[in-house]
């Protein structure tokens, strides 16, 4: 992309993002973090460069800043969209172990002495279909 | 099978189970806990800058490294290389996952349990005994009225009603805390709720506090005497040396600052050194004496001093001119003052910041802070519980406040509603829905999240909703620079983080 991507035009300024560098989300949750002290508007424009205008919302937001910031923030949104996909599942895995009552990492442990479960009820034997053998 | 007459025994079902090296079949060989080249996997993470060069990336549990930006990425696209400090610290705080190994995730499994047990259910009840009082601080964060109108007290009532609610909470241990107004203009019902409780409490075997909050103007010996054969604890005010007290807290007779003295020392007599606690409030004047304050509570033998903000309830927005600061203030106000604290520590007092308190142990270790405001899901209601003198039930002390600026949002009913319907019928779940902040925006990606909370009473006065919106919160920034400033001392600087550590023993 040629040109500096953070313009001033008619009191706003404009950062210019080439639109497939970074996913839609990323751009809309970097350019939420503006909100503290811009306006915000996106835009799309053809052919194919999403246009990011911010006002001045908190008086004395230095704008030019604020726009190469919301860059910085492009790039930190990408990282974190990188580590959810190669981390999600495994987040999953972790929550869910930590809140459920078997064990589900290893539950060939469960019912082991120490582990704190009750040892799985015996099925019953072939040709004993009310288990009587066990009472 | 294993001999279920010793189920705790770990012993080999038959000699197949052995190892070659002579190991039970469930320790790995050593040669599993070798580095092997690359591969290993990433660990759910979070991250955020910390300053110019570097950035703080922490795993669900709040276990955080600090590093520069090339090695952040480097980290995330796994080249970083399998030997060395970085790589081990990387395994140790369970940010990969070295090759043969998911120990890390058992182990991030249990802490993050531990950090999320709310097992303990609403612990903490406030009975409001009165509104009168005889003090006048502009910073009051509720609606305060004259001595004389008895009008504005809890009546037997109302109390006999709030502790059925007390006993109604299934949590073991439960605090009950006076509040006002001044809580001593209503000593009577005060003493009729302690011995009430306490007969009860001889049936129900649970563990029971009781907490007064009060200015000690009014302090008796009767007051002493009773405070000392059950077991009351006192928490009182103090905002600083004598002038910026004074300042603060006027009343008639101008010397609540010689009244609290007295008062903090007849109750050490009487209930012993520890039985006092005191707090702060933070006005514009506070701000340019952080290190007078914390010299104040040093010299009056306190062993904390909880450097907080003022909420923006009552007559503190009232008096917004007389009170009000910004969080930049407010922040070059805290870091003074906790760096004043920790130089009177290394210097051998006895002495610690509350808040930093609070945050190093979810830095620090896997339990839970048990403070309010800094809860994912929010204190409110399953924390601590408020009985106001007229009847109504918060969710807060800060619910209360709000409803004196006539938002009752957070109130969940009255004393005359049942305990399933003011904790159960949706109403409380529905506001602490508003409060996960694994869910809420900005805050679910946050670095920071797993040592923050939601204050949804806060975010509701000062932004119109529970949620609010966290890039232009101030409860938010002001977190995020304590959270920076904590991170920063206990990896850049070593006395300090010597300091720090000491605080999370309790």
């Amino acid at each position: 992309m040629k040109g500096d991507a953070v313009v001033r035009v008619d009191g706003a300024v404009e950062v210019r993002i080439p639109r497939g560098t970074y996913s839609d989300a990323a751009v809309l949750r970097a350019v939420h973090r503006s909100t503290a002290g811009c306006f915000v508007q996106v835009e799309h424009e053809e052919p194919g460069t999403s246009v990011v205008q911010l006002r001045e919302r908190r008086p004395g937001t230095d704008l030019e800043r604020a726009g190469r910031q919301l860059l910085n923030d492009l790039l930190d949104e990408a990282l974190r969209e990188q580590v959810a996909a190669a981390t999600e599942p495994v987040r999953h895995l972790i929550l869910a172990q930590a809140f459920s009552k078997v064990n589900l990492l290893h539950p060939e442990l469960d019912g082991q002495p120490g582990s704190g479960q009750a040892p799985p009820p015996p099925t019953a034997p072939p040709g004993d279909p009310h288990r009587a053998a066990h009472h | 099978m294993p001999d279920p007459a010793t189920p705790d025994a770990i012993t080999p079902r038959t000699t197949s189970h052995r190892t070659r090296a002579g190991l039970h079949s469930w320790f790995r060989p050593a040669a599993e806990f070798s580095p092997a080249a690359g591969g290993y996997r990433l660990l759910p993470l979070r991250l955020a800058p910390l300053d110019a060069e570097r950035y703080v990336v922490t795993n669900l549990v709040g276990e955080h490294v600090l590093m520069p930006r090339p090695e952040l990425v480097a980290l995330v696209e796994g080249r970083i290389p399998p030997k060395g400090e970085l790589y081990d610290t990387l395994v140790s705080r369970h940010f990969v996952l070295p090759p043969g190994s998911d120990v890390a995730l058992d182990l991030l499994a249990a802490k993050y349990r531990t950090r999320n047990d709310h097992s303990e259910f609403t612990g903490l009840h406030l009975f409001v005994l009165t509104l009168r009082c005889d003090h006048t601080c502009p910073y009051c964060q509720v609606s305060r009225v004259s001595s004389d109108r008895a009008a504005f007290d809890m009546t037997q009532d109302t109390a006999d009603r709030a502790i059925d609610l007390v006993f109604g909470s299934p949590s073991v241990n439960l605090k009950i805390e006076f509040q006002g107004g001044e809580p001593l203009l209503n000593f009577s019902l005060l003493r009729y709720v302690v011995e009430r409780t306490e007969a009860q409490n001889a049936r129900e075997g649970r563990l029971l506090q009781y907490v007064v909050t009060t200015n000690l103007a009014n302090l008796t010996e009767e007051h002493l005497g009773f405070f000392r054969d059950h077991a009351v604890q006192v928490s009182t005010s103090l905002d600083g040396p004598r002038e910026l007290h004074n300042a603060n807290r006027p009343r008639p007779g101008g010397d609540a600052y010689g009244r609290t003295i007295e008062g903090i020392h007849r109750c050490r007599e009487a209930l012993g050194q520890d039985a006092v606690a005191a707090l702060m409030t933070t006005t514009r004047r506070s701000l340019e004496q952080p290190e007078a304050i914390v010299d104040e509570y040093v010299a009056q033998g306190f062993r904390s001093v909880f450097l907080r903000w003022l909420s923006p309830y009552g007559h503190a927005v009232r008096s917004d001119r007389v009170v009000g600061y910004g969080v930049t203030e407010w922040s070059a106000f805290y870091e003074r003052g906790l760096r004043r604290v920790i130089d009177l520590a290394r210097s051998g007092h006895a002495i610690r910041e509350e808040y930093a308190a609070i945050i190093l142990r979810k830095m620090l270790t896997p339990f839970a802070s048990g403070y309010v405001d800094l809860q994912s899901p929010a204190g409110l209601g399953l924390g601590a519980v408020v009985y106001n003198y007229d009847g109504d039930v918060y969710a807060s002390d800060e619910a209360r406040m709000l409803a004196e600026m006539g938002d009752r949002s957070l109130r969940l009913g009255t004393v005359r509603d049942s305990y399933e319907r003011l904790f159960l019928d949706g109403r409380l779940e529905s506001i602490l829905d508003a409060t996960m902040t694994e869910a809420t925006p900005v805050c679910t990606d946050c670095a920071f999240e797993p040592f923050c909370g939601a204050d949804p009473a806060f975010h509701r006065a000062t932004q119109g909703d529970f949620v609010g919106h966290r890039p232009s919160s101030a409860f938010c920034e002001r977190n995020m620079f304590v959270f920076r400033l904590l991170l920063r001392m206990l990896n850049d600087e070593p006395e300090a983080r010597r300091i720090l550590e000491s605080w999370i023993q309790g």
